[in-house]
């Protein structure tokens, strides 16, 4: 264990990372303190679409609501919404493809069918579907995403599983007795925790933005909440008038992408030093 | 691939299909909105309860799920998928008049793709751990980083309204709208795109043939191009097919943006306005669009190399 | 003058050490044979000789001198004019060394091109020919296959054949029969061993078949953890060697039915 911490402590790229995406969720915590009690959600229509300036940085929208505390407040539900969602597909997709590949026969050919069908299908089109049928909330958004996005971990976690399954220690193991959600938890989970990890940590950032793009097409966060997807959907009517409007949102989403999505990689590379 | 595996490949799409016609008309059943009362208020009435029921009887809203689910799919068997009602045209009509707008946005988005990202994919695997290698791995990770909706803001914010070199709204036919679109799309894509060919590239190069080719003599230049391109370029072939299918659902937000006449943006209004036969007739037309281009491709693959042609 | 002198050659993979201070001198049509077990280094001894050492490996010490020039400072150009000329290489699965996805005679004939300005054509008629040579069966036909359309024995002989298009000085083999059954591995070992007798052409071959080495070779070098352990004739290595080691290796070669092949 103690290895382990070193080597995560002696990765420069995983630490600055890391760093900067605990100053996010920092950020994203304190929120009201970053805004000096800005209401996100409140704003004086007798300021709106004011330009950035010493009191508003980035600028007023249209209900002459501060950009700046809308995009900072705009972090929680982003990283609230794309963390659920993550571990949601994880969990899920997990279990059943540990279920699958431990069990065989019918019960991994209903997983796996049901898994195929979902692959063999354009995922956006199907989340768009799902979400806008199920209603528009940030909630349906993420069940819409993870009906699409289940069955590549639950893929990987069976090939994972077929892998040892067959191997003399599980038979070891079945033969003197153990229950089978021993054998699962025990055996099965821990051969493929590492690589569904490094997964879901490079998933992050993808997901992330297939979050905003659900809600820039008003299928996720409904507003006054802040939500950066959709701030951007607000913005565009106004590009013309006021660009800052869908600059600095688009900007947050961005720069919180690459954060994760470099924190994701490193972490793939502590964590698997095979690949490239 | 024999005539056995198409056959089962067939199977196995309809299999697909039946699950997701299954899906989405569970979907639209569940769904909390109401088709009727949404298309008397689309069409500017105040229905009464009375009314919506008996429309919802007359229309047969009211029976059982799976009387709904059979009576729909042998309509679509049938080609009838229904009728619009925010939009009062039948479904076919509008998507056949959408679909090639969709198609022609797709294909020039992956023309504009593999322009970028096959010799920036080769330069940087060629030259690997160089300077171009590295500001090429630092753009394609930019890229992939970037949403491609805000990239298409922001195109449109300096392209069309900064320099008014483009139209903002695209929605004729024309080069001159397609290409922010297009641009768009390719943007993310490239990137992916780039990655993968330096990939390849790379895998081909470490490939014994290279060694071999190395000791009878042969110029590099001849390897690369004549051996190491040709290989690589093959995994991609499976790759741009999914990459289709992928396509047709993300150009929705890229449609939206740039009020493209295309299904993605047909879709979104759909959904909108609880047009369920449309969405459902767009769902099932992208899925059977997606799963023929796949089988396509893999045929084509098969025919490509010799491996998979002639291996017994 | 020697064909090839390597002189106190050093060979890295990066900070590692994999080759030793080797020293080796072929003469003209002599066939060297070089033993050991697997990782003692002797593929990597030939692979420097051509400079094909894989990822980052390098001559780090010594020199390797043919026909009086050292090869460790020849550019591209002069690479290209010796590698399939002067100097041609079989491997263990000459077929692997191939395009898959390339039919053989476009490989040929890319190959042939590389070295002489003539047409598609007959450069395609030469590689047949070629083939012929080497007592391939119907070579229009394997000139129209794919690698891996063929048995072991057939690639492999299409790789020799190759090789030998160019009657070259030198030729190196990498465990050219260790993928081959035993019948077949017997009618390329006189094949290759046909070459010197028609051509003069020197050869080194690498293999860890000691049955094969002492068969084909004048002399035989037997390397161990990537130093030369003990170089001398044949007969001397057979029978008068004192050396632990060579005596070790010599005494675990097969017998051919009851017969000891040497």
């Amino acid at each position: 264990m103690e290895k382990k911490k070193n080597k995560f402590l002696s990765n420069r790229g995983f630490m600055i990372f890391a760093c900067l995406a605990l100053l996010i969720v920092l950020a994203s915590v304190c929120a009201p303190l970053l805004c000096h009690g800005v209401d996100p959600t409140e704003g004086e229509l007798s300021e709106a679409i004011m330009a950035p300036s010493s009191e508003h940085p980035f600028g007023t929208d249209k209900m002459g609501r501060d950009i700046l505390a809308r995009v900072i407040y705009g972090s929680r539900t982003s990283l609230v919404s794309t963390f659920s969602l993550v571990l949601t597909i994880f969990v899920v997709g997990t279990f059943l493809g540990i279920l699958a590949g431990y069990f065989g026969g019918a019960v991994d050919a209903i997983i796996m069918r049901i898994a195929d069908m979902m692959i063999a299908f354009p995922g956006l089109v199907l989340a768009i579907a799902v979400a806008g049928m199920l209603g528009a909330s940030t909630t349906n958004a993420i069940i819409a995403i993870s009906v699409v996005s289940w069955p590549k971990y639950a893929r990987l976690a069976r090939s994972l599983v077929m892998k040892i399954r067959h191997t003399d220690f599980v038979a070891a193991a079945q033969v003197t007795g153990s229950r089978t959600p021993y054998m699962l938890w025990k055996y099965m989970l821990p051969n493929t925790i590492t690589t569904l990890v490094i997964t879901a940590a490079t998933d992050i950032g993808s997901m992330m933005m297939e979050l905003a793009a659900l809600s820039f097409l008003g299928f996720g966060a409904q507003p006054p909440t802040p939500e950066w997807g959709s701030m951007l959907n607000e913005g565009r009517n106004f590009m013309q008038s006021a660009p800052w409007m869908m600059i600095y949102p688009g900007l947050a989403i961005f720069i919180t992408v690459v954060i994760f999505n470099m924190l994701g990689d490193n972490l793939r590379d502590i964590l698997d030093p095979k690949t490239e | 691939m024999g005539k056995k595996q198409i056959m089962s490949r067939l199977l196995q799409m309809l299999i697909v299909l039946i699950g997701i016609s299954f899906l989405t008309f569970l979907l639209t059943y569940l769904s909390p909105g109401d088709p009727v009362r949404n298309m008397y208020t689309s069409a500017g009435i105040m229905p009464t309860e009375e009314l919506i029921q008996s429309t919802r009887d007359e229309m047969g809203f009211n029976d059982p799920f799976f009387t709904q689910y059979f009576r729909w799919i042998g309509n679509c068997l049938k080609g009838d998928f229904g009728k619009s009602y925010s939009l009062n045209k039948p479904v076919v009509k509008l998507l056949s008049a959408r679909l090639w707008p969709t198609l022609k946005l797709t294909l020039m988005s992956m023309v504009l793709m593999l322009i970028l990202a096959v010799p920036l994919g080769v330069l940087s695997a060629v030259y690997r751990n160089k300077p171009v290698d590295y500001i090429v791995r630092a753009v394609t990770f930019f890229g992939v980083s970037i949403p491609n909706f805000w990239v298409g803001l922001l195109l449109i914010l300096y392209f069309g309204v900064r320099l008014r070199l483009l139209p903002v709204i695209s929605s004729g036919g024309t080069f001159k709208d397609l290409l922010l679109p297009a641009v768009t799309l390719a943007v993310a894509m490239s990137a992916k795109y780039t990655r993968q060919v330096r990939t390849a590239v790379l895998e081909e190069l470490s490939s014994d043939y290279v060694v071999g080719a190395r000791a009878r003599g042969v110029k590099e230049s001849k390897i690369l191009w004549g051996n190491v391109f040709p290989n690589s370029l093959l995994p991609l072939i499976t790759m741009l097919g999914l990459s289709i299918g992928s396509l047709l659902g993300g150009t929705s937000v890229v449609e939206v943006i740039f009020s493209y006449p295309g299904l993605g943006n047909l879709a979104v209004n759909a959904i909108t306005s609880a047009d369920y036969f449309l969405v459902q007739g767009y769902v099932l037309w992208v899925s059977v669009i997606y799963m023929v281009i796949n089988l396509l491709v893999d045929l084509s693959y098969n025919y490509v190399d010799p491996r998979m042609r002639l291996r017994r | 003058m020697a064909l090839l002198e390597i002189t106190n050659v050093d060979i890295s993979y990066g900070k590692r050490l994999i080759v030793k201070n080797c020293n080796l001198t072929l003469e003209k049509a002599e066939i060297c044979s070089i033993v050991g077990e697997s990782g003692s280094g002797k593929t990597t001894v030939i692979r420097a000789v051509l400079d094909l050492l894989a990822g980052g490996g390098r001559v780090t010490a010594g020199d390797i001198v043919y026909e009086g020039r050292s090869l460790l400072t020849l550019d591209d150009k002069e690479w290209r004019a010796l590698r399939g000329h002067d100097i041609s290489m079989i491997f263990q699965d000459s077929g692997a060394m191939m395009n898959q996805t390339r039919l053989i005679g476009k490989t040929y004939v890319e190959y042939i091109r590389t070295h002489e300005n003539i047409s598609k054509k007959e450069a395609w008629a030469k590689g047949a020919e070629m083939l012929g040579r080497m007592r391939l069966p119907d070579p229009d036909r394997i000139m129209r296959s794919y690698p891996f359309q063929l048995s072991g024995g057939q690639r492999q002989r299409v790789g020799i054949a190759m090789g030998m298009t160019y009657q070259p000085r030198l030729l190196l083999a990498d465990e050219p029969t260790s993928a081959l059954d035993v019948t077949t591995q017997a009618q390329i070992v006189r094949q290759m061993m046909e070459l010197r007798d028609e051509y003069g052409t020197s050869i080194i071959i690498v293999t860890h078949d000691l049955g094969v080495a002492t068969y084909m070779a004048d002399k035989v070098v037997v390397m161990k953890d990537g130093e030369i352990e003990e170089q001398g004739d044949r007969s001397y290595m057979l029978h008068e060697s004192t050396n632990a080691y060579t005596k070790k290796l010599l005494d675990a070669v097969p017998s051919l039915g009851g017969k000891r092949y040497v």
